[in-house]
């Protein structure tokens, strides 16, 4: 090993000899890198590292903004088919809380899909996702998520970072803090969107909250170039560029020497791994290096903004050592409006997501990826068992239970695990809270969720707040 | 386990391990004498290992033992207790935490490591010692400090403390940083601007103690210091010119933003400066000055999402203005009592209710702006709002007296619960409700209450009109009341939390009260124009429902009369109101009335246009033309009481959901020792508490937040946390001299920081090597100052200082320099961002817009807070983002521009580049090196290109990133 001070020396060297350009000094930046390149990013600390053997080293997290439908995808209730339009039960209503119904006068809504079992699971699909009905033997099923907001800002807040307000660290943002980045040149939290508009909440949602600030997701723009300010400014070829940043390293370089600024050291990895980023990051959205077999697998039609090219980006970037990668995909909120009820808008929703969904679970397990890469696929809530009945048919908000799933490191594949009521209104088994849904998250990545914690205004923080247990019932 | 059924089982055996565990435990003979500090080593050692079970939360307090006062650990158990001072064999807790029998020792197994050697050891000595107790240090009242005497007079008071602790710990001071690096310090922490050349060559020909205290003399006066020191106080106040949430709209405060920077500017003593933000409204006689203050707490964030709960969101914007009043003035995590008493600090979880209800006495609401003041920016305008204002405030009156009048015998109906299937029924003062959020398509509202001891013959509504619209919801403000429906139900039978209706139970002991006579001020009747008949007839028979066109914007009036009274008695009512004619005809604000009087009642129903006063009418025709006129002034969301007071009650883990018992007003005990018997009310008191000269703890918070400022950490270094948990300030003795000095000095801003800055701790050099970073690597003893990287406003101000082209107007709305295109993509409602093409583009970025759903980049990729919460510190990040912004930025790009113009015309550019954006003299290698680069670039491209590039490279350098 060599020193890390002798790198130093090295670099000093090397620039008095004059004319030393950014390629000449790529070796001593692999060197450094592996030495202490992400330790310097990280303002010379060091990640807190995994409590024990992470089962997962990467997420994959297809966050279904809006909240789908889980009685139209994945819960036919025959129950709730036979009592379409009757009214609940006050034992069933007392205390609950709705967006827009009123649960007193609201009829139930049998599903309005059709579905079928599927693989050696059984696990039973609608007729809306039919490919994700071809994999359903690589997921495991949890049929009875709670949450506890009921509006989509707070709720998307709370999948997220366990809390229905701003100000605490997402899920991708303790998985870099804790585990740090194996990316060289791309950012460690990638966010990815896609639909007609951002998922409500915006930034917060993959916010470091009270951690440092490299530990925020980095959304990537859906089209042109991925983070704001990577192309060369307007009449600079790439040589001027490298001539600008060696100038600048140059400088830094001799300041350095004056006042021994760790900080300023730090600085100069920066704008080592900004130069790179220039040239790494176009490559990583130039989906024309993907063969035509793989484009059709996911559905990605030319370079255009859409779920299945950032499905694509997805596993390009976790292939590159990106450590969490979220996708949002707008306008599952089917409430019964024009827009938005369980028509056609459904339909077409799930036409947008559920070939691209599927294929990354395929692409990544013929890759050999899939063991040690988490995905989850789910929104911030369900909706009601009650129809809603605007102009058009839609249900409502609801948090009482709801189904997601999960595949790859370390998850049960071809499980399910909660039930719920005849109706679908409450769990009778398995009932999973979001915390429980991070701890397990966490634990998959090596982490015990009690420990992974932060200091902040007096108090030890934690992504599963004051509660949250692991399910192990979906543990491989 | 319990700590309870272990004391039970303690005996002989334990009292033997004891002994046994005393005799293993050697000591130094030195190191038991030195006195250990409760404060400073055992408090400490308990909050991190025992106050969690044994600490101020009685609802998870163990053994009914409470460790962190004497009270507690003194306390008699039945015979024994947790410490006997000067006895360790009768202090149950040495014998705790020292035993080996795993099921005696604490902390219990599954709560934590248990205590090392050196710990118990430190728990013996101080049992040893007398089991001394000393008050939380941040809580005491403040004690007599003076600077220590040295041979050598310092240069200020400050360096007498500071070098006593440096010669205690053995440390040399670093010398004063050089004149350049002094002055360019100064300038940037002063004004958030570099000097310019000019000045630098001035203070280089005589930087003298005296040039150098006219230096900071000037600076201070300076309208540029305002602007510079306002932008820590915006953060601690999560200003922001949007609402946030989802839908993010935007909103005018920036007038109480201009507020803040003037009161700055005057030095505003900070006692005014924070009675007036907190309470300006309340002062006798308020100025509008006083009540645009206000606005600090009206940046909370408004939730205008379709679904948003009026009650909900206004519940929360309190609880943030009760966790941002405790952070920014008293360094108290108050947040963590919303849901439980503290589990460290002595702050109980009624305490924060107490405080939360100085809050909850405010005119906002939770999904609207109101209210808003008008801004008058002269004398004129003054007159012309203030007229207005005063009509506004008359007509008011006026509609509330005529209201009365015209409802005169009847009794506004108080219920207890109220609701609809869709829109929330906000309460209002007058006892009338509005109906907000979503807008229904139909809906039905219901009012459900006791009437205790009496009867029921008649009920009246009135459909109210607001803002001149309504009172449907409507498009053109009709709505179409089809079927009004009275229950009641014998009050003894209703049980608590006995959800049940009439309709969805059956049996539920409820009695329809049949309705037999209906009259209205009015109905709508458009037959003859070929449209419908709305009868107030069919509110109580078939028929399409009561309606009020073409009566918009007035008020209407409808009542029943009961087939046969309802005798006094004891009654649960439910009155049901159903709306479900569709296209949103429902009620946008009524209010509902009882009456049991016996008096001669109308036998058929019909018209009787009697029912709506003309006073009544002519009341609120005439508001409504007033508004209309109202003077085309920029408006500011400020704080307004309410006239009724709001009941506080304590929620249950702090969900507004679970109201439990009423709270008053109050102080938190643990830190009012200087007013224990005050009985406060209003926001008002709680400012003059705050700002009460014995209130030690908030003035040491504050100049503890203006010393971070100047260098980078507090002296306490958890400026937010001055609780039990948070930090011990490096220099107690400093703070308490310096918050006594500034309170002597009238609450004084600018004479704190003169005192700090003209200090020799504050001009050392803060180049370090590496022997002294690692005895102090975060500076916290001062032998040298801290080189700090600019906050992104910072950074651009200066880019645009030496650019040349910073524009100095200041104040007025918003303003929007250039930022890259698509930042929007991922917000719910995509904005536009126009940048300006004139001055605003280069005018300083305190005047930039924040859109909370996506602030200004440049600024957020440099640490700038979301403005969501109150931020009183923010990080000091360095990424591959910040390189790329610098490197690229087309904003950037421009500023180069600019300043390789303003070298292209010197006489040596390379080498005056360095003084004009660094403050100092190049370095020949450096000169050259800059010079190799725009040689480069000339040769490829041109000559402009060429010093635009030079100007990019001199704005990304680590050196002009940072304050010295």
């Amino acid at each position: 090993m060599i020193d890390p001070r002798e790198l130093q020396r090295i670099s000093r060297r090397a620039l008095l000899r004059r004319g030393l350009g950014l390629g000449s000094l790529a070796f001593l930046d692999l060197l450094r890198r592996d030495q202490a390149g992400s330790r310097l990013l990280r303002g010379g600390q060091d990640p807190p590292g995994p409590h024990f053997a992470p089962k997962a080293k990467r997420v994959i997290w297809l966050f279904m903004a809006g909240a789908p439908s889980q009685f139209e995808l994945f819960e036919p209730k025959a129950t709730l088919q036979r009592l379409d339009g009757q009214v609940l039960p006050p034992s069933l209503i007392a205390g609950k809380r709705f967006a827009f119904l009123d649960g007193a006068t609201a009829k139930l809504l049998g599903t309005q899909r059709k579905f079928a079992q599927h693989g050696e699971s059984g696990a039973t699909v609608s007729e809306l996702l039919p490919h994700t009905a071809k994999i359903v033997d690589e997921l495991c099923f949890l049929r009875a998520m709670q949450g506890k907001e009921i509006n989509h800002g707070p709720a998307k807040l709370f999948m997220n970072t366990g809390f229905g307000q701003f100000g605490r660290p997402s899920a991708g943002a303790w998985s870099v803090y804790g585990l740090g980045s194996e990316a060289k040149d791309l950012p460690g939290f990638v966010v990815l969107t896609s639909g007609n508009r951002g998922p409500r909440g915006g930034a917060p949602l993959w916010g470091n909250g009270f951690l440092p600030t490299q530990f925020a997701g980095t959304p990537f723009r859906a089209a042109g170039d991925p983070v704001l300010n990577l192309r060369n400014p307007e009449g600079v070829d790439d040589a001027e560029q490298a001539d600008f940043f060696d100038t600048v390293g140059d400088l830094n370089r001799i300041a350095s020497q004056q006042h021994e600024d760790p900080e300023t050291e730090a600085r100069i990895a920066a704008y080592e791994l900004a130069a790179k980023m220039q040239t790494s990051t176009p490559d990583l959205v130039d989906l024309s290096q993907e063969p035509e077999s793989v484009r059709s697998l996911y559905g990605v039609q030319d370079n255009r903004p859409s779920f299945a090219r950032n499905c694509l980006l997805a596993r390009r970037l976790v292939e590159r050592g990106s450590r969490f990668v979220q996708l949002y995909h707008a306008d599952w909120d089917h409430h019964g409006d024009g827009g938005n009820n369980l028509g056609k808008p459904l339909e077409d929703r799930c036409r947008e997501v559920d070939q691209a969904s599927a294929a990354l679970v395929l692409d990544l397990k013929q890759r050999g990826l899939l063991e040690d890469t988490l995905v989850i696929w789910g929104g911030e809530f369900g909706r009601t068992p009650l129809g809603e009945v605007r102009n058009f048919i839609g249900r409502d908000h609801h948090i009482d239970a709801f189904t997601m799933w999960m595949a790859g490191g370390g998850i049960k594949a071809g499980s399910s695990y909660g039930e719920t009521d005849e109706i679908g209104f409450s769990p009778t088994s398995g009932a999973t809270s979001v915390h429980d849904f991070h701890a397990t998250i966490l634990h998959l990545l090596g982490f015990d969720h009690l420990k992974l914690t932060h200091r902040s205004q007096g108090r030890d923080f934690r992504l599963t707040d004051v509660e949250g247990k692991v399910i192990h019932q979906v543990l491989a | 386990m319990s700590f309870g059924n272990c004391f039970a089982r303690y005996g002989l055996a334990a009292f033997g391990s004891v002994l046994l565990v005393g005799a293993l435990w050697p000591r130094s003979g030195a190191q038991a004498d030195e006195p250990v500090s409760w404060q400073n080593e055992i408090r400490p050692l308990l909050g991190e290992k025992c106050l969690l079970c044994h600490g101020p939360d009685p609802s998870s307090r163990e053994a009914d033992l409470r460790l962190d006062s004497p009270a507690g650990y003194l306390a008699d158990l039945g015979g024994y207790a947790a410490v006997a001072p000067g006895d360790l064999d009768e202090s149950e807790l040495i014998y705790r935490i020292s035993t080996d029998d795993i099921d005696e020792r604490m902390p219990p197994e599954g709560h934590g490591e248990p205590l090392t050697a050196e710990e118990v050891d430190l728990f013996r000595r101080w049992v040893e010692q007398g089991a001394p107790f000393e008050a939380h240090w941040a809580y005491a009242p403040f004690r007599e400090v003076r600077p220590p005497v040295k041979q050598a007079p310092a240069a200020s008071p400050i360096d007498a403390f500071v070098s006593a602790k440096l010669e205690a710990e053995g440390l040399q001071p670093a010398p004063l940083a050089d004149p350049a690096t002094q002055l360019r310090r100064l300038h940037l922490d002063l004004t958030g601007l570099p000097p310019s050349p000019e000045e630098l060559a001035s203070f280089l020909a005589d930087p003298s103690e005296q040039a150098y205290a006219q230096r900071v003399d000037a600076l201070l006066a300076s309208p540029d210091f305002a602007v510079r020191w306002a932008r820590p106080w915006l953060d601690a106040a999560r200003y922001a010119d949007s609402h946030g949430f989802t839908i993010d709209g935007g909103r005018s405060v920036w007038p109480w933003r201009d507020w803040v920077v003037d009161a700055i500017d005057a030095d505003l003593p900070f006692d005014e400066f924070t009675i007036q933000q907190l309470a300006g409204d309340l002062l006798p006689n308020a100025t509008r000055s006083q009540r645009l203050a206000t606005g600090f707490h009206r940046n909370t964030q408004i939730n205008q999402e379709g679904g948003a709960k009026d009650e909900e969101n206004r519940v929360n914007a309190v609880i943030d203005r009760t966790n941002t009043t405790a952070s920014v003035w008293m360094g108290a995590t108050m947040g963590c009592a919303q849901c439980h008493t503290h589990k460290y600090d002595p702050i109980s979880h009624t305490e924060y209710f107490q405080v939360y209800a100085f809050f909850n006495q405010t005119r906002d609401s939770g999904v609207s702006s109101d209210p808003s003041l008008l801004i008058a920016r002269s004398v004129e305008e003054e007159k012309q709002a203030q007229a207005w204002e005063t009509e506004q405030h008359r007509l008011r009156a006026a509609i509330v007296a005529s209201h009365q009048s015209a409802a005169e015998g009847w009794e506004t109906w108080q219920p207890r619960a109220w609701g609809s299937n869709g829109p929330e029924l906000r309460p209002e003062e007058d006892g009338s409700y509005s109906v907000v959020g979503q807008n229904a398509v139909f809906s039905t509202y219901f009012l459900q209450g006791r009437r205790s001891g009496q009867g029921l013959r008649a009920l009246r509504l009135e459909a109210l009109p607001r803002g001149g619209r309504g009172p449907g919801r409507g498009s053109n403000g009709n709505f179409v009341l089809q079927q009004i429906r009275v229950y009641a139900r014998h009050a003894a039978e209703v049980a608590e939390g006995d959800a049940s209706t009439p309709e969805n139970a059956e049996d539920s002991g409820w009695v329809r009260l049949p309705l037999v006579v209906a009259v209205a001020d009015m109905e709508q009747n458009t037959s003859s124009e070929g449209g419908n008949h709305y009868p107030i007839s069919s509110t109580i028979n078939d028929g399409p429902g009561w309606a009020i066109k073409p009566g918009f914007g007035q008020p209407h009036v409808a009542q029943w009369y009961l087939a046969e009274a309802l005798p006094a008695g004891d009654w649960e009512l439910r009155v049901e109101l159903q709306q479900e004619h569709g296209g949103n005809h429902t009620l946008g604000a009524f209010r509902f009335l009882l009456d049991d009087e016996e008096r001669e009642q109308p036998t058929e129903s019909g018209i009787d246009p009697s029912l709506v006063d003309a006073t009544w009418r002519a009341a609120i025709d005439a508001l409504r033309v007033h508004q209309s006129k109202r003077p085309r002034l920029p408006m500011s969301l400020v704080m307004e009481a309410r006239e009724v007071p709001r009941t506080t009650h304590l929620f249950g883990r702090g969900s507004f959901l679970d109201p439990q018992q009423i709270v008053e007003p109050g102080f938190p005990a643990a830190m009012n020792h200087f007013a224990p018997e005050a009985q406060p009310r209003t926001r008002l008191d709680l400012a003059h508490w705050l700002m009460d000269e014995r209130n030690a703890l908030v003035h040491r918070v504050t100049v503890n937040r203006w010393w971070q400022q100047l260098f980078g950490l507090g002296l306490v270094e958890t400026e937010d946390d001055f609780g039990l948990r948070g930090g011990q300030a490096s220099h107690p003795d400093l703070l308490e001299w310096l918050a006594q000095d500034y309170v002597a000095h009238g609450y004084s801003r600018k004479h704190v920081v003169r005192q700090i800055v003209r200090s020799h701790t504050y001009r050392r050099s803060s180049s370090t090597d590496a022997a002294t970073r690692a005895v102090d690597p975060r500076n916290r003893l001062l032998a040298r100052q801290s080189r700090l990287r600019l906050e992104g406003e910072a950074l651009r101000d200066a880019a645009l200082s030496v650019s040349g082209l910073l524009h100095p107007q200041r104040g007025g709305p918003p303003v929007q320099p250039p930022q890259p295109d698509g930042v929007f993509a991922f917000t719910q409602s995509r904005k536009t961002w126009k940048a300006d093409e004139g001055d605003g583009r280069y005018r300083r970025s305190l005047y930039t817009r924040i859109w909370r759903s996506s602030p200004f980049p440049f600024y957020t990729t440099f640490d700038a807070p979301s403005a969501s919460n109150s931020c009183t510190r923010r990080g000091r990040s360095n990424t591959a983002l910040q390189a790329l912004t610098l490197a690229n930025d087309p904003m950037i790009l421009e500023l180069a521009a600019g300043l390789g113009g303003r070298l292209s015309g010197l006489e040596r550019p390379f080498e005056q580049a360095f003084p004009l954006v660094l403050s100092r003299t190049g370095l020949p290698n450096e000169v050259a090196r800059l010079r190799e680069h725009w040689e480069s670039v000339a040769s490829a491209r041109d000559e402009m290109a060429a010093w635009t590039s030079v100007g990019r490279v001199l704005l990304n350098l680590d050196e002009f990133l940072n304050r010295p």
